[in-house]
């Protein structure tokens, strides 16, 4: 087992002496994180500023220790071990290029430390060179390059070492949108073209679900779920992953136990809205209410259909969760529509995502009237209030690692 | 707005460069009086041998100086420029202070800590640790002394300027890549502030080469550099024209070094850009 983990964080946590000179209190940056990530696959690190992803990322690398807690590389145990002993290297924010130095010699930069022949340095720059298609610029100064370029050359410059593992330290944020989008797929076509570990942080939620094998999703020091972009965002462990990833309604209350005639089981919320059910199974709810009591509903826009009558009398609409509001808002998308249902005096609205379809005609919608919101037990989720107990929850449910949604 | 500084230079630089100069090509009369025609004589006995070892001397003492701020200051300046904004101001005050006293004081301070009956002496005799007292002032040890002492502070302002608007995940970058720590000290980190290296070597190797006032006062009776010849020609010797073409002399060897520094300097910069 251990043979096939690139990286193995056990319990990892790492505290600062906090920046105010009187108090001598310690800033937790990172608090006993577990994660295991396999050769060979693109894992994002996905969290917004200051939830310690960075640091996480600098404890690969060598740039930080931690303060307890043991990291290993490929089964060895790698805590304090110095940077330039591991086989590790970054792709930095801002590239971190060198500037006294023109395109080629940036990249032969880690070859030349290790003590590489000339000839060999040569070969392998300039195929690295030829692989971002940037042959011809092996000249050239650093100053001289596109924002795209210098993004490419920092890339093979740590990749020409043959790196177990490439961290990536939200290595797109400096470009456009465009050019996002291009470097986003170039860069997985190169990660399985060579089949290299990448460690990906960013705090980019869309960037991290198409990328990424499997995603970790980080708040104030804590990863809060680990899994597949598909299980990350059908089914979300706790309020913070389902509000971070994607859009989502969210409502918080008590949870109860349910069965209907037909034997199925449900968890019910008493929210503000009335009563709303999830399916009681491992996706949509992995607790049983009697142990966590205090829980919150949750139901991402598209799921939710918008209907003119009532549903119930329909075949099967005994389970359907349903509630009636307001049209408040409605912003035409293009292949989708988006509306808000203010319900009862409800502060946050029901937000629903309507494809624009013949039978649908979402943009006819008209504001002011009321309209029903509708949507099914099995594309509900129900998770515990408090962050840790979901955490807590979490940890079986990502453990079936075979999965590769984006191969 | 170039005209008063134009006027500046052209009044209290250019004009009596060009005084001394041709000075310099004048021949000396009784009694430190001079007379009006032309005489190259100045320049050859400039070169004597007895004069030569003092420029060259002077060279040495100037070369020293510069290499002993360098090693000094560097590490503070890096210190400076790492370090938060508090401790930052905390050490470029320490580094300026010493200006507020006048210059003569500072070496005459410096004389009393180091002289042969002086604070340093005087500790090291009570401790036991030596029994009779050190010698260091009244000789060349004394002079580079003073002169790293005096004019450390040209050095550190340049060299925190430089490393101050250095990237610093520069040097993360050449761990990560594999560099030691002294590789990336020689690889990265001293390559981008050659810019403060130079133009610190340039503020203390010029003045330091002129320099007459702390041989005098650190470096006894027998200390002879460039700029001791100098003011006794003048003021002693009465001969205002060998002492013009040794200051001609003196101001085109720093020229000369200047004009060096400066090119390769562009030659670097060109290939940046």
């Amino acid at each position: 087992m251990t043979e096939t983990l690139a990286l193995d964080f056990e319990n990892v946590s790492k505290s600062f002496a906090a920046n105010s000179d009187k108090s001598s209190a310690i800033n937790v940056v990172v608090d006993s994180l577990s994660m295991q990530v396999r050769k060979g696959e693109f894992f994002s690190v996905l969290g917004p500023s200051g939830c310690g992803k960075t640091t996480t990322l600098r404890m690969i690398s060598g740039l930080e220790t931690p303060t307890s807690g043991t990291i290993r590389m490929s089964g060895r145990v790698v805590n304090g071990v110095h940077p330039h002993k591991r086989n590790v290297h970054t792709v930095f924010q801002k590239y971190a290029l060198f500037p006294h130095l023109n395109v080629f010699e940036n990249v032969a930069f880690g070859l030349r430390m290790k003590k590489v022949s000339s000839e060999q340095i040569k070969r392998r720059v300039n195929r690295m060179l030829e692989m971002v298609r940037l042959e011809t610029y092996a000249d050239r100064m650093i100053q001289q390059l596109s924002g795209g370029e210098q993004q490419r050359v920092a890339l093979v410059r740590a990749l020409v070492n043959e790196p177990e593992i490439l961290l990536l330290d939200e290595p797109l944020g400096a470009l456009d949108l465009k050019l996002r989008e291009q470097m986003q797929v170039e860069l997985v076509a190169i990660q399985k073209q060579l089949g290299t570990t990448f460690i990906f942080v960013t705090h980019d939620q869309g960037e991290a679900l198409t990328l990424s094998d499997r995603i970790a999703i980080m708040n104030r020091g804590r990863i809060e779920q680990i899994g597949t972009p598909t299980e990350v965002y059908e089914h979300p462990a706790s309020i913070f992953v389902a509000k971070f990833v994607g859009t989502s309604n969210v409502f918080e209350g008590t949870s109860e136990f349910e069965s209907n005639s037909q034997g199925a089981s449900f968890v019910a919320i008493q929210t503000s809205l009335g009563r709303l059910r999830a399916k009681f199974h491992n996706g949509n709810t992995r607790f049983h209410p009697r142990d966590v009591p205090s829980a919150a509903f949750i139901v991402r826009p598209e799921k939710i259909r918008v209907r003119v009558t009532s549903p119930s009398g329909e075949s099967g609409s005994a389970d359907l969760n349903s509630v009636r509001g307001t049209l408040v808002e409605r912003t035409y998308f293009g292949p989708t529509t988006q509306i808000k249902l203010k319900i009862n005096d409800q502060a946050a609205p029901l937000i629903a995502l309507i494809a624009n379809q013949a039978s649908v005609k979402a943009p006819t919608l008209k504001l002011g009237e009321k309209y029903y919101a509708v949507w099914d037990p099995g594309d509900s989720i129900i998770v515990p209030s408090d962050a840790r107990v979901a955490a807590a929850l979490d940890a079986p449910i990502s453990q079936p690692l075979g999965s590769t949604a984006t191969a | 707005m170039l005209v008063p500084s134009a006027l500046w230079f052209a009044i209290f630089l250019i004009i009596p460069i060009l005084i001394v100069m041709s000075l310099s090509l004048l021949h000396k009369g009784s009694y430190g009086r001079i007379e009006f025609t032309l005489d190259f004589s100045n320049y050859a006995r400039a070169l004597e041998p007895v004069y030569l070892k003092i420029i060259l001397r002077s060279l040495w003492l100037a070369t020293y100086t510069t290499g002993l701020c360098l090693l000094l200051a560097y590490p503070l300046a890096y210190l400076m420029a790492r370090s938060r904004p508090r401790t930052r101001k905390i050490l470029l005050a320490l580094v300026v202070v010493p200006f507020w006293t006048n210059f003569v004081i500072r070496i005459h301070a410096l004389k009393l800590i180091i002289g042969e009956t002086g604070l340093l002496n005087q500790i090291l005799t009570e401790l036991s640790i030596i029994t009779r007292p050190l010698q260091m002032t009244d000789n060349a040890f004394g002079v580079g002394m003073g002169m790293v002492y005096n004019y450390l502070p040209f050095m550190v302002l340049p060299l925190f300027v430089a490393l101050e608007k250095l990237d610093f995940t520069l040097l993360d970058a050449a761990y990560d890549l594999g560099a030691s720590r002294l590789q990336s000290f020689f690889r990265v980190l001293f390559p981008l502030s050659m810019p403060g290296i130079v133009t610190g070597s340039l503020f203390v190797f010029i003045p330091a080469f002129g320099e007459f006032v702390i041989p005098d006062m650190l470096g006894g009776s027998q200390s002879m550099y460039v700029g001791n010849i100098i003011t006794e020609t003048f003021l002693k010797s009465r001969d205002w024209p060998f002492g013009s073409a040794l200051s001609t002399f003196l101001v085109l060897l720093a020229m000369v070094a200047f004009m060096i520094v400066l090119s390769r300097e562009n030659k670097t910069q060109g290939a940046k850009f």
